[in-house]
């Protein structure tokens, strides 16, 4: 069984148990949330640190609402790193990151609010 | 989150770049019972929003990091009437928080508080209900030292013919004793005179009220020497000194960030140190312009720290992220237990601050291992490496 990245049960509990807030949110999510990893990985492979960075900040706090830890973790170990040594670490740990978070993406994707009339059993 | 509502009718703008923040923002303030909120994403919208509200917003919630550009800057462009009370939501570490809050209130805004992301729903409601805030504390003021020797026009000549160079003094990690980070120190090589210490004459130039182009000079050549020396082993962090007037100016903090910018440099390989008493002859200015280079990602440094007036007071709500520990305490300390207690008192108090601690002064083996057993982190000093060009520090690393 694979491990779970994340607990989207947060972001309902900050939509208030809001189910149509939390489906709203949800949306804007995984509108958003692809097109940043999307960016993310160019300034990776351009080597662009400012930016990098920057997109780390924005994605960390996206991650933050859905409870993805360990991503966050690893995100933050990377920040931390890139500051330290002033470029960003080798592309495997990169590669790793942007794979943990469509990883993310996806687990967000199938998390449905109990009440969803849609999906009753979830 | 329950949802017990606000005053009624309160007016609120949420200022922050990220949709997903914003919409939870929005929708966190609609739950409690405000509805009358409007949004900002950049600070063209922002201004725009603020000017065209005729009575203005009962409270501004705003985020610190926005797409080129941060807060402060937005802030401090907009009528403090019309923003009402201000809430930071942020994502960064606290401590940045806490000074932009200062800065904030320094600037005659009223600040309600701090929030961290994700938005907690009962936090933003206390908050926004709160009436009594703290007022921060003034610094106070120093006097300017003055000096006679070089004309300005001399100086003037000096600063656009590059003949003020940096020289690098190398800071080493005391465990490994191996390169850490290297400290810009201006000379001047006069044409007739040969190469002058900054002792004859930045008090000078700071009389002329040239220190400005003589700190961007130095910022030059430090992200040159950081490009040049990319593809060594270690990315090189270089220390370069800021004035006490260049933190009375808006304009020079501002060009000294564009000069990082153009040589695509990452802040977070500079380091901005200033002495205890440049800190004390600015107060609220100050305090503004290193929480926005903070913000940008570059580390401020306390120079010469134990000689000046730094309060702890001050240590607390300053945004800095290294201490300099005076020589004066490094020295020869190992032979006093009276300099032990003080060096053993200053690095803990770091240490419970997060912040990184650098020994001035290390002038022997002795001073080098004595520092690194009281866990100071860094050293410089003669003992270890002098000042030297960049052409040798290149050789050197």
């Amino acid at each position: 069984m694979t491990k779970r990245l994340t607990k989207p049960e947060m972001l309902l509990a900050l939509a208030d148990n809001d189910n149509v807030l939390f489906d709203e949110l949800k949306r804007l999510f995984l509108r958003l949330m692809p097109e940043q990893v999307k960016s993310l990985e160019l300034t990776f492979a351009a080597g662009d640190t400012q930016t990098s960075l920057a997109l780390l900040h924005k994605i960390k706090g996206s991650l933050q609402l859905v409870g993805a830890e360990c991503t966050i973790y690893d995100l933050e170990q990377i920040s931390s790193d890139t500051r330290c040594i002033g470029e960003l670490p080798a592309k495997p740990r990169l590669n790793k990151l942007s794979s943990q978070l469509r990883h993310v993406i996806n687990e967000v994707s199938q998390f449905e609010s109990r009440s969803n009339p849609e999906n009753p059993t979830s | 989150m329950t949802t017990a509502s606000c005053e009624p009718k309160q007016k609120v703008l949420v200022i922050e770049d990220d949709l997903l923040q914003r919409k939870l923002v929005v929708n966190t303030l609609h739950r409690l019972g405000i509805d009358d909120v409007l949004e900002a994403g950049d600070s063209e919208t922002t201004l725009g929003l603020i000017e065209t509200s005729a009575n203005g917003f009962d409270a501004t919630i705003c985020d610190l990091r926005l797409h080129m550009s941060d807060a402060l800057d937005i802030l401090s462009r907009s009528s403090k009437e019309k923003l009402g009370s201000i809430i930071i939501l942020s994502g960064l570490p606290s401590d940045v928080m806490t000074a932009s809050a200062q800065v904030l209130s320094r600037q005659g805004f009223d600040v309600r508080g701090c929030l961290p992301k994700p938005l907690n729903g009962l936090r933003l409601k206390s908050l926004l209900t709160q009436t009594n805030r703290e007022t921060p504390p003034k610094i106070p003021q120093a006097p300017v030292r003055k000096n006679q020797a070089f004309t300005e026009s001399e100086i003037m000549a000096a600063l656009t013919t590059g003949q003020f160079v940096a020289h690098y003094q190398p800071k080493l990690t005391l465990q490994t004793r191996c390169l850490s980070g290297v400290e810009a120190l201006c000379r001047w090589q006069h044409p007739e005179h040969g190469l002058l210490a900054p002792g004859l004459f930045v008090s000078l130039v700071e009389a002329y009220g040239l220190i400005d182009l003589l700190t961007e000079r130095m910022l030059e050549q430090a992200c040159q020497l950081i490009t040049e020396t990319r593809d060594y082993t270690h990315p090189l962090k270089v220390s370069v000194n800021l004035s006490a007037d260049s933190l009375e100016n808006h304009g020079a903090i501002q060009r000294l960030m564009a000069i990082v910018r153009e040589a695509a440099v990452a802040p977070e390989q500079l380091i901005f140190e200033l002495t205890e008493s440049t800190l004390v002859k600015n107060d609220a200015q100050a305090l503004e312009l290193l929480t926005k280079l903070r913000i940008q990602g570059f580390g401020i440094s306390l120079d010469d720290f134990g000689t000046g007036y730094t309060s702890l007071r001050q240590l607390r709500t300053l945004p800095v992220t290294e201490l300099k520990l005076d020589r004066s305490f490094v020295t020869g300390a190992y032979a006093s237990s009276r300099a032990t207690h003080i060096l053993d008192s200053v690095i803990g108090l770091a240490k419970h601050l997060h912040l990184n601690t650098v020994a001035e002064g290390i002038e022997s083996d002795a001073d080098a291992e004595f520092l690194e057993q009281r866990g100071c982190q860094e050293g410089q000093g003669y003992f270890l490496a002098r000042p030297m060009p960049s052409d040798k520090l290149k050789r050197w690393m």
